[in-house]
């Protein structure tokens, strides 16, 4: 099993709905083959495989849950599912919660998972993402980084 | 009398959003209307000006789940335009393409969208609760479909290797070779599935429905044909905007397409099925008839078994066509480039998908249309919801409400790009 694995999930043609590639690419520019990072349209297969290959995940997706645009947020989903006001809102086919709640269910969910979450606003097709939404990027990159510094011995790993 | 409203705000397991609205005054449906799909305008309109050339790559962004039926018709239509001919290697491995996207999207359908409902589960997350291994035997076929649309196309989602003229590389027969062992392995699958979804229990449930599809002399269609109906439609696809057409019809607010002069059809596997069944080869239509699924099947609950029938065709025909692989040059044809308008028409897991495209004389697109399955199917599922109410309507909203999107489901419907939400209301006055 490798290490740590980040996965961005989205949909470069949707607006807001690009911010977890968008997350993915900064990632990857800034630590190149230190990091693994995967891209995702948030297919079902293909995320239960990149779940098999990793003990420490973090996902990275696009959230609509009332709050401001450009917010990011993180949960634990190791134990518990996504919260029902949190749950991702994206032009995926199975949504990244229930992707998550299906591993989980078969078995197949790393020891620790987070997700890293960025409130948005348009997901029209075409669109470019917000502005607001761009300039969560670095935040969430860090946010990422800040999860996979955490010390999963640590009981208050983040 | 008395009044019930029930909302909700998304059809679960459809791919994107969408919602209904029915109205029953004393006991009976006096109104249904339906949107769940938006047509791809963005993309239409987004096409205009760019070179023919990018179409496959620009549609395949339409729908994370059939991108390769959106290459298929792009690149047909471009070819038709610009007067291409492709070679008999090519056409054979957007049939093996097609495979794969047929059994990825079959089988996320069958297992995951709509197993639960003739299970009574909420969700198949709930059902994986109970039924692991059933679980699991999906997701090891999808996987399968995912890889031949990978190894094929470069990648499982919004494949890279298609152009128009052919593909931008094609792999010795060498390369295949996991990939036909794999193939080995899900013909047991496929066949499980065809036996299992046979066994579920189907509401007798069938209406007359106008049939459409493309149809080949002799093989199960992917991308040519002639469209064809059971009530005697035999046209070429060039001929498509002569007999099809979105209208504004008077019970409903969205366009809806019609057959002109004949009203709401029916496109997908079901059509395919009934239209094709002597195209299918021998092991297919023996298991066909061991499951007692032979057409004519109008039952559009059906559908479940006849989307597993076409998988376990899928799996057959990807293995002829590997095993029948030689070639690798030229991986693509060209030609000059023309003025022209093409047309392409494919069968998408969903149904039949068809492409125009104007072409000036340097390539560019002039004007695109595109009108995909679920587009078409739009008349046809309002019209079985106004039925099945009918025939429901003493359930409580809530089982009325589950029912109801299990015969949406019926149709796979694929609003990917849907971009409104609906409500769905159902208004009972007395």
């Amino acid at each position: 099993m490798s290490g740590p694995l980040v996965i961005g999930i989205g949909n470069a043609l949707r607006g807001d709905d690009a911010i977890g590639l968008r997350v993915a690419a900064a990632l990857r520019g800034r630590a190149g083959d230190n990091l693994r990072v995967h891209e995702s349209n948030g297919d079902l297969t293909q995320l239960l495989d990149d779940f098999a290959s990793t003990q420490d995940l973090v996902l990275v997706d696009a959230i609509v849950s009332g709050r401001e645009a450009g917010e990011v947020c993180s949960f634990d989903l190791s134990r518990d599912p996504l919260p029902v006001e949190a749950q991702p809102n994206s032009s995926h086919v199975f949504s990244l919660a229930q992707v998550v709640e299906m591993a989980r269910t078969l078995g197949r969910l790393p020891a620790r998972v987070h997700l890293v979450g960025i409130e948005i606003g348009s997901v029209r097709t075409g669109a470019p993402m917000g502005e607001a939404i761009e300039s969560a990027v670095d935040v969430a990159v860090e946010r990422v980084h800040a999860h996979l510094r955490a010390d999963p011995k640590d009981p208050t790993h983040a | 009398m008395t009044s019930r409203t029930i909302e909700v705000d998304y059809l679960a397991r459809v791919e994107g959003e969408g919602g209904m609205s029915v109205r029953i005054r004393g006991g009976k449906v006096e109104d249904v209307q339906l949107r769940i799909f938006e047509p791809p305008r963005f993309f239409e309109a987004f096409l205009r000006g760019r070179a023919g050339s990018e179409a496959p790559d620009i549609t395949a962004r339409i729908c994370g789940i059939c991108p390769v039926a959106y290459q298929m018709s792009a690149v047909h239509a471009i070819e038709a335009a610009l007067g291409l001919e492709i070679t008999p290697t090519i056409r054979e491995l957007r049939r093996l393409l097609y495979c794969g996207e047929w059994i990825e999207s079959h089988i996320l359908h069958v297992y995951m969208l709509h197993a639960p409902d003739f299970l009574g589960y909420e969700s198949a997350i709930h059902m994986a609760a109970d039924h692991k291994d059933v679980v699991e035997r999906g997701l090891a076929l999808k996987k399968i479909g995912n890889a031949i649309v990978e190894t094929l196309a470069g990648r499982a989602i919004h494949p890279i290797n298609v152009r128009v003229g052919g593909f931008h590389r094609i792999l010795p027969r060498h390369a295949f070779r996991e990939l036909r062992a794999q193939l080995q392995e899900a013909l047991g699958l496929a066949e499980t599935t065809v036996r299992w979804c046979a066994q579920l229990d189907f509401p007798e449930f069938e209406r007359d429905y106008e049939l459409v599809a493309l149809h080949h002399p002799d093989e199960y269609p992917f991308n040519e044909g002639r469209i064809i109906s059971n009530r005697g439609l035999d046209i070429p696809i060039e001929d498509y905007g002569q007999h099809f057409r979105e209208v504004h019809v008077a019970h409903s607010n969205a366009l809806q397409c019609v057959h002109i002069d004949h009203g709401a059809y029916f496109v997908g596997p079901m059509a395919r099925y009934n239209l094709n069944f002597d195209q299918l080869p021998d092991a297919v239509r023996q298991l066909a008839a061991e499951v007692g699924l032979e057409p004519p099947c109008y039952n559009p609950f059906k559908s479940i078994i006849i989307r597993a029938l076409e998988t376990y065709f899928a799996v057959h025909e990807a293995i002829r066509i590997i095993d029948g692989h030689r070639e690798t040059e030229p991986a693509h044809v060209r030609g000059p480039i023309v003025a022209g308008v093409g047309h392409g028409c494919t069968e998408a897991p969903r149904g039949l998908l068809y492409h125009r495209y104007e072409l000036d004389e340097d390539g560019n697109i002039l004007q695109a249309q595109i009108v995909p399955p679920t587009s078409q199917n739009q008349g046809t599922i309002e019209n079985d919801l106004r039925e099945f109410v009918g025939l429901n309507v003493e359930l409580d909203d809530e089982q009325l409400q589950w029912q109801c999107e299990q015969a949406i489901r019926n149709y796979d419907p694929c609003i990917s790009c849907a971009t409104h939400f609906l409500n769905m209301k159902v208004d009972r006055q007395p």
